[in-house]
């Protein structure tokens, strides 16, 4: 059995990257069900469209299952007419609260970090405009 | 063939359930049950490869180490116990520097306290032995065998309910400490810039 695929192996190689993408799914995750209950693929399916946020697929369990005990989520085991249960989480009222919050400060923090990298921006676009 | 029957499948299941022995036996049921149907659903619904499914999951362990830490550390926060304090923070302690201050910041203080506590309670049986001696040079704080000539003992009969008083508050202090730091260092580990207090107890949802 190997449980290598091209996408960790390219992450080992940028552990700041990695680090990035492992602070933030957290906030991906409570995003994600902004607008209604998904199960746990739904909800990998979504960051994998929207972003590129995900290392291991099985790292998002243990999320979804701590940001339940600290009450920002509840899960239900929904019964499919075809198929087998899948477990559904949704945002409790603190989650909604917790992930505006996020968001609100995370414009901020973004907005600040593109002023302080802008200087390397515009050398980039300068010495391609040289070329 | 459902993938569940797979034998590859089988046996990264039967890792996983191993890998989280020590959690509650509901809590290992539901999880290898959504980990379960995320492998039939990834392998009946897309062009993945049943190995592909399972390496894209990530290696057993590692999953069932994420559940088992977050249980350690939440048992952790709402215990008293040292043994499970200093687990929970020996965990921190192997992965960055603050973890190793908090581990000896709750070393020391159990230590003290302790210590404290003991020599209170030894003070009764061996007045003479146990004090707080101070000199021109000399310091010393509980038991001896043999008490310093040149300093004198300043507390007399009040060692112990002085001793016993500071450090029943330095182990309080110790408990708290502990579990308010790892209240941060879990927040901190897993990238949340959590401001508030935290989430009151009575909001945590129960469905299954």
């Amino acid at each position: 059995m190997t449980f290598n695929n091209q996408k960790s192996v390219e992450n080992l190689t940028d552990p700041w990257q990695a680090q990035l993408k492992k602070g933030t799914l957290e906030m991906a995750a409570l995003a994600a069900l902004w607008s209604g209950p998904l199960y746990g693929l739904e909800i990998l399916r979504f960051l994998e469209t929207k972003s590129e946020l995900v290392l291991a697929e099985g790292t998002i369990y243990p999320i979804l299952s701590r940001l339940k005990k600290e009450g920002l989520l509840t899960s239900e085991w929904v019964e499919a007419e075809a198929g087998h249960p899948r477990k559904y989480y949704s945002l409790t009222a603190s989650g909604r609260e917790r992930i505006r919050h996020m968001a609100a400060v995370w414009v901020d923090f973004s907005a600040n970090l593109r002023r302080l990298i802008q200087p390397v921006l515009d050398h980039k676009g300068q010495k391609e405009e040289k070329r | 063939m459902s993938p569940l029957e797979d034998r590859d499948v089988q046996l990264y299941l039967e890792s996983l359930r191993n890998a989280l022995r020590g959690l509650p036996t509901d809590e290992q049921d539901d999880i290898l049950q959504e980990i379960g149907a995320h492998i039939r659903d990834r392998a009946e619904s897309s062009d993945f490869s049943l190995p592909a499914v399972l390496g894209a999951l990530g290696k057993p362990e590692e999953i069932a180490n994420q559940y088992r830490e977050s249980a350690i550390l939440d048992h952790a926060r709402a215990s008293i116990s040292p043994v499970r304090l200093l687990h929970a923070l020996w965990i921190f302690a192997r992965r960055g520097l603050w973890g190793v201050f908090a581990l000896l910041f709750a070393v020391f203080g159990y230590l003290a306290s302790t210590g404290l506590i003991i020599t209170a309670l030894v003070k009764l049986a061996f007045p003479a032995h146990v004090g707080l001696w101070l000199g021109a040079n000399h310091f010393l704080l509980g038991f001896t065998s043999s008490p310093p000539p040149y300093a004198t003992e300043k507390l007399g009969a009040w060692y112990t309910p002085v001793a016993g008083v500071t450090g029943f508050l330095l182990l309080s202090l110790t408990i708290l400490g502990s579990r308010s730091l790892l209240g941060h260092m879990h927040q901190w580990r897993n990238g949340t810039f959590r401001s508030e207090g935290s989430v009151p107890v009575s909001s945590i949802g129960n469905q299954q």
